[in-house]
């Protein structure tokens, strides 16, 4: 047996072994007619296709078993059925984005209001991800059972929020990707936050501290303020003209990340406000 | 049977295939195509899929849609010792009328061309 029908048996025996029982007959099926293909190339492209097969028809049918509601919703739900379970689905999305965009907008609004407020020991966080993330929970659980589509919308909203809060908290601590602080800082702007500024706030550490370290020096630049004194100047710049690996490079920093609303940087310095670059 | 009733049978039928929304793609007409060819007889999936020309990939979810509305029945072939048994497939009575419902038999037993070639253009 060549190596290429040997890689397409083995193919075929693994989609048999995984395949969920009402397709094992099929699955076994595309096995048995591999013997009598004669051209290794096309047992090779008859293993792929019946693969593909299989979760053609596998997936969509556990799909929607998992959102029907007992085991006999699969056979019975037709296309209409399967809609208003989308539009469950899409509506649960939509409402747990517009409780994230809710909080967000209210911490925002709260920074923008009171420039100079404290949170004192709750960093900015809590409000933005913790509260809403709670209320997913709730929400949840609670719809599980009667509205189960929609639930299912809630959980994939609070599960990407919450890895993109993983993935940040990662970044801050210095072992993610810069991406994501960039990213993050091209969304407050576009957010219009600090617009009146025209300043977007890029913090680049050099000395392992929290503490943003910018400071505004004069019209149009900034200098970076670490522990062994000034170690950088800029001139501020806005989203488009971002260029963090510079900044990086010219002070040798560990990285780079995004400050919050109002012009004061909000990650890790748990909402001190006079740590981050002046506003006009 | 009076002529109401072949109506009402006829009218429970078409529900009944409205209902199994068998999209009737050109390839599914090439695997009824591959049926109709002998009717009566067990096809093995190889054996259509070379007949038709099509993938696996392609072939299968069309067969596995037809066994699961009952327009196609399946088997296992009865194996000699030593030998693993294949999958068989038949068109089903149901699967008949489906095809004549369609205009894909005629009077010959051979497939309407032009509902194949109509389906394609």
């Amino acid at each position: 047996m060549s190596p290429l029908r040997r890689l397409a048996s083995r193919l075929l025996r693994a989609v048999l072994r995984y395949a969920p029982p009402d397709s094992q007959d099929w699955a076994g099926a595309m096995l048995r007619e591999l013997d009598f293909i004669e051209s290794d190339w096309a047992a090779f492209f008859w293993a792929l296709g019946s693969t593909t097969a299989i979760f053609k028809y596998s997936v969509p049918r556990r799909l929607r078993a998992w959102l029907g509601k007992g085991s006999g919703g699969e056979e019975k739900m037709t296309m209409n059925d399967i809609g208003k379970k989308a539009v469950g689905v899409a509506s649960g999305v939509a409402i747990a984005a517009g409780v994230t965009l809710g909080a967000f907008g209210l911490v925002w609004l709260m920074f923008y209001l009171f420039p100079k407020w404290d949170l004192g020991p709750v960093p900015w966080w809590v409000g933005v991800v913790v509260l809403p993330e709670t209320v997913f929970v709730v929400a949840i659980v609670a719809l599980w059972r009667k509205r189960r589509p929609m639930a299912v919308g809630i959980l994939l909203l609070a599960v990407t929020l919450g890895t993109h809060f993983i993935v940040h908290v990662v970044n801050i601590k210095g072992r993610g990707s810069e991406f994501v602080a960039v990213l993050d800082c091209a969304v407050a702007v576009g957010a219009g936050q600090r617009a009146s500024c025209g300043v977007l706030q890029i913090g680049v550490r050099s000395d392992g501290g929290l503490s943003p370290g910018w400071r505004r020096q004069g019209r149009g630049s900034e200098t970076f303020r670490g522990s062994r004194g000034v170690l950088g100047q800029r001139r501020i710049s806005r989203a488009s003209e971002l260029q963090p690996r510079d900044d990086r490079r010219k002070l040798g920093a560990a990285h780079s990340y995004c400050g919050g609303p109002g012009c004061c940087v909000r990650a890790g310095d748990q909402g001190r406000c006079d740590g981050g670059l002046a506003c006009e | 049977m009076g002529r109401a009733d072949e109506e009402l049978t006829s009218y429970i039928y078409m529900c009944r295939v409205w209902r199994m929304k068998l999209r009737l793609s050109p390839q599914t007409l090439q695997v009824l195509d591959a049926f109709l060819q002998v009717p009566k007889d067990w096809k093995y999936g190889y054996d259509i899929s070379r007949n038709t020309g099509l993938k696996s990939g392609t072939l299968y979810p069309i067969l596995m849609r037809m066994a699961e509305r009952k327009l196609l029945e399946t088997s296992w072939e009865t194996a000699e010792i030593g030998k693993p048994p294949r999958h068989l497939y038949r068109l089903t009575p149901d699967g008949m009328r489906f095809a004549r419902e369609h205009g894909l038999v005629r009077s010959t037993g051979r497939v309407g061309r032009a509902a194949l070639s109509g389906a394609r253009g």
